[in-house]
């Protein structure tokens, strides 16, 4: 069954023709100077209005999080959120059913209920899809956008392996990857949530439709102005890793004096590449017998993972992590844009086993594991700390990119 | 209002309904520990299956797949492989495209109910199921075998490598 699902045709299309963001010259803000410049930080920055602050969660390591407020549509019955998973690695806002304490609607297909099952890297959700009046931070609420509920009780096995990710944070807001609008996963039209089978698939055949039900989207495309990008901002964490930190959100790029690209790199993603043909960025890294060739940066990734037969995986029980000898080991990664811009990063790995399981620190830049079958370089969240990572949407004007 | 379009179920869907019945007692055919059976990829969407042998007494099942990058528009052409040993039995599966296939049922009941979310690859050992998978949205690549019915003196990745 083959799902027609068309995101901004004309749009790309125009935008292969290389709409390049203007790189704006306003002066950065004085944190993200100092932020650049590392050492960990506990203390929190003052937040624009199109700022929220981003946090480390305490309980899971390398979790940065975030609040986010829903409200039952054109009513003042609310709920903010916190401990919400910061993810450029995905598209749309879901939340756990354990905390939603307010009756979202639940989006209709004729009689019957939508529900999703999102498809991760390695993980499924699955749940209701609702509708909620959505805020971030100070900027102007968002009306009747669709948001998955996660409830892995809701088995429905033939058509999703779902997990459970409450017991880690509340929900995941999914801020990039890849710069589109709606998550384009697999929706379901049913009568119960059990009952969705295969011939209940929906065909998001034009996720343009208003009235599509295939539409959990990234928020931040529906804010009036500060819709076009979002820019992540965390202090360095140092080789011994920390116990806080405290980095920025920032919607929007170049709308505001808070926005700049200035002194950022721009990393084109033009789907035209081997690598680019899933939005990855090109990548090469040295240091370890590696030969990856595609790389990509993602916040939800808790770590840097990547494959090489150099560094020894861990010990059975944390067989999902590196211990290289010696710890620290350097390695250099190579990213290169569609546009081919290209920079070298120096990174490190630490060996989990003997520097920081048990640790009690919950931010590390150099926590490392293995990749599957294929040598592709994920720049996990270990990868934005010590700078500002953005995330530029494609939308009419502008081509998708990252830039840092 | 038009709310989507609902697919019409494929006449082979009939039969994988059924298999989803059986699938409560014990694991449909096509799945890790049973004999392949081509219905089974076909209710899964796949539609091209070629079949091969290889040393030492292998048989591979490698079933396509079209599905359009979301964001490109281009044709993207997912493979599921599945292996089976000289007993005919599959004992191992990989996959590489935009999605991964449903796992649940080419596994046979070997996916753990309460799977932990996993926020990178993910690599899970159970007694009957290695499973180890890892991508973007838009890319899905992982492999999956029973390590009690793997033959000896094979090499998995050689045999589970999409070409």
């Amino acid at each position: 069954m083959i799902r027609r699902i068309r995101v901004c045709r004309s749009s790309f299309a125009k935008s292969v023709s290389g709409h390049w963001p203007r790189v704006f010259l306003w002066v950065c803000l004085p944190f993200a100077l100092l932020a650049s410049c590392g050492g960990g930080s506990g203390s929190a920055p003052s937040m624009s209005p199109n700022q929220i602050p981003i946090t480390m969660a305490s309980t899971n390591i390398n979790t940065p999080v975030v609040s986010v407020t829903v409200c039952i549509p054109g009513t003042s019955t609310c709920q903010t959120i916190g401990n919400i998973l910061l993810d450029t690695g995905s598209v749309g806002l879901r939340l756990s059913h354990t905390v939603l304490s307010i009756a979202l609607p639940q989006v209709m297909d004729g009689a019957n209920y939508v529900y999703e099952c999102m498809q991760f890297a390695a993980s499924e959700t699955y749940g209701p899809v609702v509708t909620a009046d959505v805020r971030l931070g100070s900027e102007p609420l968002m009306s009747s956008l669709m948001v998955q509920v996660s409830n892995h009780t809701l088995t429905s096995s033939s058509v999703c392996s779902p997990s459970a990710f409450e017991t880690a944070f509340n929900g995941i807001l999914g801020v990039g990857y890849p710069f589109s609008q709606y998550d384009m996963e697999y929706y379901y039209a049913c009568s119960s949530p059990t009952a969705c089978s295969k011939s209940d698939e929906l065909s998001c055949s034009d996720t343009k439709n208003p009235s599509d039900p295939c539409h959990v989207s990234n928020p931040v495309f529906s804010l009036p102005v500060d819709n076009n990008g979002v820019e992540v901002t965390l202090p360095g964490v140092g080789t011994n890793g920390a116990s806080s930190v405290t980095g920025t959100l920032t919607f929007g790029l170049g709308t505001q004096s808070d926005n700049s690209l200035a002194g950022l790199s721009v990393y084109g993603v033009s789907g035209s590449s081997a690598c680019n043909s899933s939005f990855y960025l090109d990548a090469t890294f040295t240091g370890l017998a590696a030969s990856g060739a595609c790389g990509f940066l993602d916040s939800g990734s808790n770590a840097l993972f990547f494959g090489t037969t150099t560094f020894t995986v861990c010990s059975p029980l944390n067989n999902g992590w590196y211990c290289p000898s010696p710890s620290p080991t350097p390695l250099s990664l190579t990213l290169i844009g569609s546009n081919q811009i290209q920079n070298s990063f120096s990174l490190q790995v630490l060996n989990y086993d003997t520097s920081i399981a048990g640790s009690g620190k919950f931010a590390w830049n150099d926590l490392a594991g293995p990749i599957g079958s294929k040598a592709t370089f994920d720049a996990g969240i270990d990868f934005f700390f010590g700078r500002t990572v953005a995330v530029g949407y494609l939308t009419s004007g502008q081509s998708p990119f990252w830039a840092f | 209002m038009n709310h989507g379009h609902r697919l019409k179920a494929p006449i082979s869907a009939a039969a994988g309904g059924m298999g989803l019945l059986l699938l409560l007692a014990s694991p449909a055919f096509g799945a890790i520990g049973t004999p392949y059976a081509p219905s089974e990829t076909t209710g899964l969407g796949y539609t091209s299956e070629q079949t091969t042998s290889i040393s030492p007494g292998l048989m591979v099942y490698t079933m396509t797949r079209i599905r359009t990058n979301p964001i490109t528009n281009a044709s993207v052409t997912e493979t599921l492989r599945q292996v089976a040993g000289p007993d005919g039995v599959i004992f191992g599966l990989s996959w590489s495209g935009i999605h991964h296939p449903r796992l649940g049922p080419l596994l046979g009941n070997r996916l753990p109910t309460q799977l932990p979310f996993s926020r990178g690859p993910r690599i899970l050992s159970t007694p009957h199921l290695e499973l180890r998978m890892s991508g973007t949205v838009l890319h899905s690549e992982g492999m999956a075998w029973d390590p009690a019915l793997v033959p000896n003196g094979i090499s998995l990745s050689n045999v589970l490598a999409i070409p």
